[in-house]
């Protein structure tokens, strides 16, 4: 960093008088840096096994994919390891993510189709370290359907969309949520996202299996055929199923802005009612509870003052990061980021600095 | 043969005419059900002709002048040539009342065709651009022949003035055979004699939906001959003059709906005809002439789409605009209910409110066990059998939404306050089926319907208060045909009765904003409760400053007959229309008394006045002077 | 279509999540939907369970003119009767999940395995040609993927296929049911004994023990407290921006 008088964007937040947080100027050092030296959870030599499986996405695990191994590693005795199976490249380690032993298995991804071929892989594994349980991500982006067809093939017990858990039972929502219903640990657990927390205070051994240690995989015949996957343009996505959104409202002065940013963010595009009535937005992109309910990961509105209604549509989302020029809009209050400026100015702002990560390739990957 | 003669033979010639096409057109109408009516409704044409229709025609005093002119004319100086010609007495000084009552005639048609120069683009052209000249044809030619005696009459007068005559009788007597305008005279009186809803001749607003016979397989009107004989006369009696059309708050939203259209479309679709005569406005966005329609075939889509019909908001401004009488909303949802319980049709959100409705007896899929969350912290009795209560209140959907929740903690201080004995239903309520039945949803409405009348069985009240309008209007108007009477009263009617009692002491409320008030079509039209809200504001000193469109006229807000969930694509939208209304008045308040309302108004975007509902007025004034 | 193919749909009774109330199983609803777009009216519409499920006449409202139950006592399985029933189905289309009791999605695969026969999830659209369904699967984030198997094969279907639902009540007046007997089967080992509770609490996430000192729990609560609702006032549109890009970054929201 060059110029002293730059402040540090990284600042973290502090409560202001009126219950909103100002960012402040920093204080954060303590806590980061701890967690680099933790101890590792066994040093004894593995008797059993917990085993955890998980697709890569282009060479990392996600989070409901950590949550996997975090579970098997949690549920573990001293005398228990934690092997992890990725189904696809992996690169960096298992270390911090609690796995003890990892099979990389790389010619899977979960970008393709050939389950016959990765289940045969898994009950390979399963037959060579017999373990005791195993845990999925009950992940729509290919886990979920492995362990099912893991969960039919072994015939032993399986729990699917598992919500909680301990070393005595898993839990399920059963009838949609009415009741919930527990059990036994079973063999094969398929996690829900979120139903472990991924701050683990101690690492695995995370040794890496070479080729030579993996038992062969027979070839089985394959019934499916894989036609590959279609383009889709993410501003098509249907608002419902997006992961990210660039919402704009009545403060969206340039929607070519708003698109613009939304086409670099890969983020698909919604509105607010009010700027749906005033014709800047088609119909069906309005969001709220008279329109559409999302369930984004991140939402981020832009020049929405945060109507009820339109609060109710977006309860849903992980992360809401409003650009408004009123600190007072309700949307404030649900925000998990508010920043406070001019709408256009911020989001053209956003959109040079991510061009600009990118060529500097901080930002790899999407286009 | 002399003139008189011809006269004679001319009369009884357009008579037997006249007699043809109006068994021809009766047999159509008779292709329809069977319903029963009252046959002493013949005697009572006239009242309802002079008194009933003519309230509605003397809104235009203009029209209303000449219509007494041209039709009083004409029926006297028929009647008249019956007398002198038909009975052949041939008495010079009836000629010379002919010759008045013709005259009469021609001031008037004169009058109407001076109008017509500049046709209002409601008014529909074609054959009805006609009449004006055959009407004068026919008094001009037969005043000319009955001003002199026949001999002083030259050839040459004679011929020209017997050929304006033909063509004028021909318009008469013809009118009802081929369906030309003058079968609206015809049609017009049997109509009033047997009106589909007699009752609103006596003053009973509300609707004439019938509870369908599901287990007969009764699924609404899918064909021209599902209607009653008597809507298919109805359909026969339209003038074509379009203030429905201008009162139509779709249409003049862009939505494709035009009540006059439809109603041409159903009787080309009687009679087993297309569109293309039709020569008025037709519906926005669907160009006319590409539709027809026969009378055992279904109706939409070759005669009318479904788009039409689901862009009502059943708000009956076109009922209280027909001059004819004619009952537009009745017709459309009848049409809808076929295309809803035969085929599923719902669109837009419609199908998931449906849904929702029969799933949890919610619109909007809440659980009936929070209902009356809000009211958690206001100590409400909640009604128990065994317990009795003089007032039920029951909130409706509104209870979901979080802004007309204010509404109702206000309306629960004000009954606190006058000191009311009430109780709420609790997690015994569930929706009244309003919103199903104008969506044409019978069987879910009435499974509705059934399960509250059971509900309210058990419990001991004296009569049933709601904020909703809807709530109002099925509880109280339909709810009785499935069994269940009751004394509802909307919660503006109440408050003003609590005030006039002297049970609610009103202090002048501190609003100073410029004030005016938004007639509810559920609580207006179809109850005609128009005073109650304005005396309450009276009382609390407020002075409503009149919309030009206000009481039975009042414009709709866009928010009934599940227009909100149907949602048609128009050019704007209804509530924008509305708010405009308000802001030309230059308030800066709008006091309303609907749910659906309030949500419409306060949905309207940018600057504009603010919408309470009447109570909230009430419950700040209370605290103000508390 | 060429070739005469039997597809069959398996439908469920469903609940409404709030009210209780029987309904068509969503998911399943939409299934039949697709079903009726491969197969029109000569879909079979099969269903396990009680026949007189007032669920069953939302199925006949939504267009399902004949059920074929084959009646299965609660508490054993369905699966072995249903792959009888099942045998000469080409397609066999379900829902994603039930909407009572475990929902476990796991139904399509156990049916699948009994049948020895190929199984895809997620199914948005199913085309046959030449002895072979070509599906066209939902993979997150809006993408789609192409997936061919061969005929008889089993069918997952997303509920986000797209089909068109109408409810009409005249269909349910006029619906049929047809009962097929069913030898009694023991219940699956594969499924837990699961034991109900009220949901009275959210779900508590599994946490490793915690090993950090006072200190550090005290740091890692301020953390966790400042981590929601920060207002940034301050600072160019530059500035702005790369607290925003920052935010998304550390929460891993633009891809690194």
């Amino acid at each position: 960093m060059s110029g002293s008088l730059r402040r540090d964007p990284r600042r973290v937040a502090d409560a202001g008088p009126s219950g909103l947080r100002r960012i402040v100027v920093r204080k954060r050092d303590a806590v980061s840096e701890e967690t680099a030296d933790k101890p590792q959870r066994t040093s004894e030599t593995p008797r059993q096994w917990h085993m955890a499986v998980a697709h890569s996405d282009r060479g990392s695990l996600d989070d409901h994919a950590r949550q996997a191994i975090a579970a098997a590693a949690i549920l573990a005795g001293p005398d228990t390891g934690v092997l992890a199976v990725v189904l696809g490249e992996l690169n960096g380690s298992l270390i911090e993510a609690g796995a003890d032993l990892v099979a990389v298995l790389p010619e899977f991804d979960r970008n393709s189709f050939q389950p016959e071929h990765e289940l045969a892989a898994v009950l390979t594994l399963i037959e060579s370290y017999a373990p005791k349980h195993i845990f999925l991500p009950d992940s729509a982006s290919g886990d979920g359907d492995l362990g099912r067809r893991l969960g039919a093939q072994v015939g032993s017990t399986a729990a699917t969309h598992v919500v909680e858990l301990d070393a005595d039972h898993v839990s399920i929502a059963w009838s949609s949520g009415g009741e919930r219903a527990r059990a036994p640990l079973p063999q094969v657990i398929l996690l829900a996202a979120g139903a472990v927390d991924l701050d683990i205070p101690f690492t695995g051994a995370g040794r890496r299996l070479v080729v030579a240690d993996l038992p062969a995989i027979p070839t089985v015949k394959q019934h499916y055929r894989d036609l590959g996957l279609e383009e889709t343009q993410t501003a098509a996505i249907a608002l419902e199923e997006a992961d990210f959104i660039v919402s704009g409202g009545y403060g969206v002065r340039n929607v070519a802005t708003l698109e613009a940013l939304a086409q670099t963010l890969g983020a698909a595009v919604g509105a607010s009612r009010v700027a749906v009535d005033e014709g800047k937005f088609p119909r069906d992109k309005q969001i709220g509870a008279t329109g559409k309910t999302v369930t984004a990961s991140a939402y981020i509105a832009v020049g929405i003052s945060g109507a009820v209604q339109h609060l109710q549509g977006i309860k849903d989302c992980r992360h809401v990061i409003a650009i408004n020029h009123d600190a007072g809009a309700p949307i404030a209050k649900r925000a998990d980021l508010t920043i406070i400026g001019d709408a256009e100015d911020v989001m053209q702002a956003l959109i040079a600095r991510m061009e600009q990560a990118r060529a500097q390739r901080e930002i790899p990957g999407a286009s | 043969m002399t003139l008189p003669h011809a006269i004679t033979v001319l009369f009884w010639l357009a008579l037997a005419t006249l007699g043809i096409g109006l068994a021809r057109r009766a047999r159509l109408w008779s292709a329809g059900q069977n319903t029963d009516v009252e046959w002493s409704g013949l005697l009572a044409i006239p009242k309802r002709y002079f008194v009933d229709l003519h309230h509605v025609v003397a809104r235009d005093p203009y029209i209303a002048r000449t219509h007494i002119a041209v039709a009083g004319g004409a029926v006297g100086a028929l009647a008249l040539v019956g007398l002198n010609y038909g009975l052949a007495l041939y008495w010079r000084p009836l000629d010379l009342a002919i010759l008045a009552a013709a005259a009469v005639m021609l001031i008037g048609a004169v009058f109407i065709w001076l109008r017509r120069r500049q046709t209002p683009s409601r008014l529909s052209r074609g054959a009805w651009s006609r009449l004006p000249y055959t009407l004068m044809a026919f008094a001009a030619g037969l005043a000319v022949l009955v001003a002199l005696p026949p001999e002083q009459l030259s050839a040459g007068v004679a011929i020209v003035a017997s050929l304006l005559l033909l063509a004028g009788s021909a318009e008469l007597a013809l009118g009802i055979g081929t369906g030309g305008p003058m079968k609206h005279a015809v049609a017009g009186l049997l109509h009033l004699a047997f009106h589909p809803r007699p009752e609103r001749f006596s003053g009973v607003r509300s609707t004439g939906l019938k509870p369908l016979e599901l287990e007969k397989e009764d699924f609404g009107i899918a064909k021209p001959t599902d209607f009653f004989w008597n809507q298919l006369l109805s359909f026969d009696a339209c003038v074509q003059c379009g203030k429905c059309e201008a009162a139509c708050p779709a249409f003049a939203a862009g939505q494709p709906l035009n009540p006059k259209k439809l109603i041409q479309d159903l009787v080309a679709g009687q009679a087993g005809q297309s569109d293309l005569a039709y020569a008025g406005s037709p519906y926005p966005g669907i160009p006319a002439g590409q539709h027809a329609g026969l009378p055992n075939v279904a109706i939409v889509p070759g005669l009318i789409e479904s788009q039409t019909l689901w862009s009502c908001t059943t708000c009956r401004a076109c009922v209280e605009e027909c001059p004819m009488l004619i009952e537009h909303v009745d017709a459309i949802v009848g049409m809808r209910r076929n295309l809803n319980l035969t085929q599923g049709a719902a669109p837009g959100k419609a199908a998931e409110t449906l849904a929702n409705l029969r799933e949890t007896e919610t619109q909007s899929g809440y659980s009936n066990t929070v209902r009356y969350s809000w009211a958690i912290d206001l100590d409400v009795a909640t009604a128990e059998p065994g317990r009795a209560v003089d007032v039920l209140l029951v909130a409706g959907e509104g209870a979901f939404d979080m802004r007309y929740q204010r509404t109702l903690r206000a309306l629960v201080k004000v009954l606190k306050a006058a000191k009311v004995d009430f109780a709420v239903l609790g997690d015994r309520e569930r929706d009244t089926g309003d919103t199903a039945r104008r969506l044409g949803d019978e069987a879910t409405f009435q499974i509705l319907a059934m399960r509250n009348i059971e509900m309210f069985k058990a419990l001991s009240f004296k009569r049933i208060v709601t904020p909703d309008p809807h709530v109002l209007h099925s509880l109280k108007n339909e709810y009785a045909a499935l069994g269940g009477t009751y004394d509802v009263i909307h919660h503006t009617t109440y408050l003003a009765e609590l005030v006039s009692e002297g049970r609610l002491t009103l202090q002048p409320s501190d609003e100073a904003r410029p004030l005016t008030y938004h007639d509810p079509c559920y609580l207006g039209r179809y109850n005609g409760e128009f005073d109650a809200p304005r005396a309450l504001l009276r009382k609390l000193g407020l002075n409503v400053v009149e919309m030009q469109r206000s009481g039975p006229r009042a414009r709709c807000c866009g928010g009934g007959g599940g227009a909100p969930l149907t949602d048609i694509p128009g050019k704007q939208r209804i509530p924008d229309m509305r708010m405009g209304d308000v802001r030309e008045t230059g308030a800066r308040l709008v006091a309303v008394a609907c749910p659906q309302c309030t949500a419409m108004l306060e949905g309207v975007s940018g600057d504009r006045p603010e919408v309470l509902d009447i109570v909230e007025l009430v419950a700040n004034a209370l605290e103000a002077s508390a | 279509m060429s070739e005469r193919l039997s597809v069959a749909v398996l439908i469920s009774a469903g609940q409404h999540p709030v009210s209780r109330a029987p309904r068509a199983c969503r998911g399943d609803a939409v299934a039949m939907a697709l079903g009726r777009k491969l197969a029109g009216d000569s879909l079979r519409v099969v269903h396990a369970g009680d026949p007189k499920s007032p669920a069953l006449n939302d199925y006949h409202a939504l267009g399902a003119s004949r059920i074929e139950v084959v009646a299965v006592p609660d508490g054993q399985d369905a699966i072995g009767p249903l792959a009888a029933k099942l045998l000469k189905a080409d397609v066999i289309l379900t829902g994603s999940r039930a909407e009572q009791g475990e929902g476990s999605g796991l139904l399509p695969y156990l049916l699948a395995h009994a049948l020895r026969r190929p199984v895809i999830a997620d199914v948005l659209g199913v085309w046959i040609e030449k002895g072979e369904a070509q599906v066209r699967q939902f993979q997150p984030k809006g993408r789609r993927r192409r997936v061919a198997a061969p005929v008889p094969l089993v069918l997952s279907v997303h509920p986000l296929a797209s089909c068109e639902l109408t409810y009409a009540y005249a269909r349910l007046k006029s619906g049929r049911i047809e009962l097929a007997s069913v030898v009694a089967q023991p219940r699956q080992a594969i499924r837990p004994h699961w034991t109900l509770e009220p949901a009275s609490q959210r779900p508590v996430p599994l946490k490793a023990r915690d090993t950090k000192d006072g200190h550090a729990r005290m740091l890692g609560y301020i953390q966790s407290q400042a981590k929601g609702g920060a207002v940034v006032f301050e600072g160019s549109s530059v500035d702005k921006a790369q607290i925003l890009l920052t935010y998304l970054r550390d929460h891993r929201l633009v891809e690194l």
